[in-house]
């Protein structure tokens, strides 16, 4: 059984048809990607897992459950973490309150117990720094998040979202404004966080990456899935072809 | 801070030496103190702007007051220590009941919906006077010793302050307390970290009500009888709004610095001002200008400043805020380096 299963999914607003039946289908514990041109509808796709949009029309099945009515809180409590294309941290906060933040849904203790709770948050604060040494920020945990290089803000974001232990992270474009050496960390680090198991779906704009690290490529334009398949055959599809340079001329 | 405690511990002692009158004053900032902590809760931790919290303050003190006056519709006559809890108890039910309706609105809209709130309380608990007492007030409210005096009063007063504060302290250092930030940051962002907006809010804005009717249920009892004036209104909830943005907003030290700041001012420095012109200035005025009548019949009526007591207040408030627009003391992130 898939982990993911989004079945004629459609998003619209007003007139306008952003998603358009969509079937889209994710195995666990591979890395795949949504591309398209920009307007293609990927960020809205996400937006529709993570829960912030409801589809207008269809169904999403997300580890056997279905998606639907459930709200973002919900939906991170299921195993299912994102980041931002515009990095949202917690700004002033230091680095290791945003990845404690990132692991809310872990502190079920009320805060009045106070030895659980203690407990609780002696636990969360070893676990957030083994976090911050898998993506390699043991350095920066106790700066404020938006002091530290772009580049590195954007690990925080992927950090935090690993802290909520997620079966399935979605990235939306993670190599934005990253130079080709930060990418190439990243790219790396993507392969290591599948090989913990866990399930990554991306948005990406960077074609090398997305062909180096993904197993499964899906292709929007104007919200219509165009092509689907491994990066050698979405490559080759000529309707891919034609939504990123045109159509050839008679 | 501990420098501050110690003044406060010693304050009545300082007040003894110098045969001074200000303790009953010290008394109510003490109340103010916890107001601001409670408000520092809703407006500063979570970022909720509510315009509406001397009604709790309000619910607190009169349910305490019906609950122990002979003269109240009720005629209970419980016992303070039983009014106490229960007191809170009802105002901590209904802060969660007002805050339902508000879990959705965000800024300048919860700001609005918490004003109704406030402005709501006032005229419906006037207008049914036969049946609230708003006007006619109740008297013999229960006190806590059968013969307490005023220094009793305000180390009890300072007890339960200290209890706000280190209720305040564990917030803040709790999950509940981080989530509050989160969202006060970036709403959309602390969603998609699990954190349900909801709830929280929910939680935060039960507990400010919970503090605002500890408060509240104090001070009646303390000033025995109870009637609706300031600051149960409007302007109680922007004084106690203003000294938690005076202080710092967010910061706890802050909140205290703030409420002192304008406690001090505004029961304490402006009074004895008033009395100080009333007892000196206007006879050496008014000796001076013996010369001339016409002139001195202008500028009398003007030397009573009780009635400038707001502007004084007010110009006092803008210079503060212009001069340290951050707030006194101002939040500072919470550190988790061991």
């Amino acid at each position: 059984m898939s982990l993911l299963e989004a079945r004629q999914v459609t998003r619209r607003f007003g007139g306008l048809t952003a998603v358009s039946s969509v079937d889209f289908s994710l195995e666990a514990g591979v890395v795949a990607s949504v591309i398209g041109p920009n307007g293609a509808g990927k960020t809205t796709f996400f937006n529709l897992l993570a829960g912030v949009y409801q589809p207008s029309e269809g169904t999403l099945t997300f580890d056997g459950q279905p998606l639907t009515g459930l709200m973002t809180h919900q939906i991170v409590r299921r195993g299912l973490a994102r980041t931002f294309q515009n990095i949202r941290l917690f700004g002033p906060m230091s680095v290791i309150e945003n990845l404690l933040i990132g692991m809310h849904n872990r502190f079920k203790g009320n805060w009045l117990h106070f030895a659980q709770a203690r407990a609780e948050e002696k636990a969360a604060r070893q676990k957030a720094l083994e976090t911050l040494e898998f993506v390699g920020l043991s350095e920066d945990a106790h700066k404020a998040a938006n002091s530290l290089p772009y580049g590195h803000q954007r690990l925080v974001e992927i950090a935090r979202a690993l802290a909520s232990d997620p079966k399935l992270l979605l990235l939306d474009e993670p190599a934005a404004g990253m130079n080709p050496n930060e990418t190439q960390e990243l790219t790396h680090l993507i392969g290591r966080i599948r090989d913990r198991g866990i399930t990554v779906l991306l948005i990406e704009h960077d074609i090398k990456l997305v062909m180096e690290i993904s197993q499964q490529v899906m292709v929007l334009d104007h919200g219509h899935k165009i092509s689907e398949g491994t990066p050698e055959q979405v490559s080759r599809d000529p309707k891919v072809i034609e939504a990123y340079l045109g159509a050839p001329e008679e | 801070m501990k420098g501050l405690l110690l003044f406060g511990l010693s304050l009545p002692l300082l007040n003894a030496a110098v045969h001074g009158s200000i303790l009953p004053a010290c008394c109510q900032v003490l109340i103010y103190l916890m107001l601001a902590q409670g408000l520092n809760l809703v407006v500063g931790y979570a970022g909720l702007l509510h315009l509406g919290y001397a009604a709790f303050f309000a619910v607190g003190a009169f349910s305490m007051a019906y609950l122990t006056s002979p003269q109240s519709p009720f005629n209970l006559q419980w016992s303070f220590f039983l009014a106490l809890p229960l007191s809170v108890l009802v105002t901590l039910f209904i802060g969660a009941l007002l805050a339902w309706p508000t879990l959705k609105l965000r800024g300048d809209y919860l700001a609005i919906v918490t004003m109704g709130f406030g402005l709501m309380l006032d005229p419906l608990m006037r207008n049914y006077d036969d049946a609230t007492k708003a006007i006619t007030g109740m008297a013999a409210i229960a006190v806590p010793l059968t013969s307490i005096n005023t220094t009793v009063w305000y180390y009890l007063l300072l007890g339960a302050l200290l209890l706000c504060i280190g209720l305040a302290y564990r917030v803040r250092h709790s999950s509940l307390g981080r989530a509050l930030r989160a969202i006060r940051e970036d709403a959309v962002a602390a969603e998609a970290c699990g954190i349900s907006l909801a709830r929280t809010k929910l939680q935060v804005l039960t507990l400010g009500a919970a503090v605002a009717g500890f408060a509240g249920a104090l001070y009646a009892s303390y000033i025995g009888t109870l009637n609706l004036a300031f600051p149960f209104d409007f302007n109680g909830s922007i004084m106690v709004l203003a000294m938690v943005i005076l202080g710092g907003v967010g910061s706890i030290r802050g909140a205290v610095v703030g409420g002192l700041a304008l406690g001090v001012l505004n029961l304490i420095c402006i009074p004895k001002l008033i009395d100080l012109v009333q007892a000196h200035v206007q006879p050496a005025l008014a000796q001076a200008l013996s010369g001339s009548p016409a002139l001195w019949a202008q500028i009398e009526p003007w030397l009573d400043l009780s009635k400038a007591q707001f502007l004084m207040f007010g110009l006092t408030l803008v210079v503060m805020m212009l001069l340290r627009p951050e707030g006194m003391i101002p939040e500072k992130p919470v550190s988790y380096a061991e």
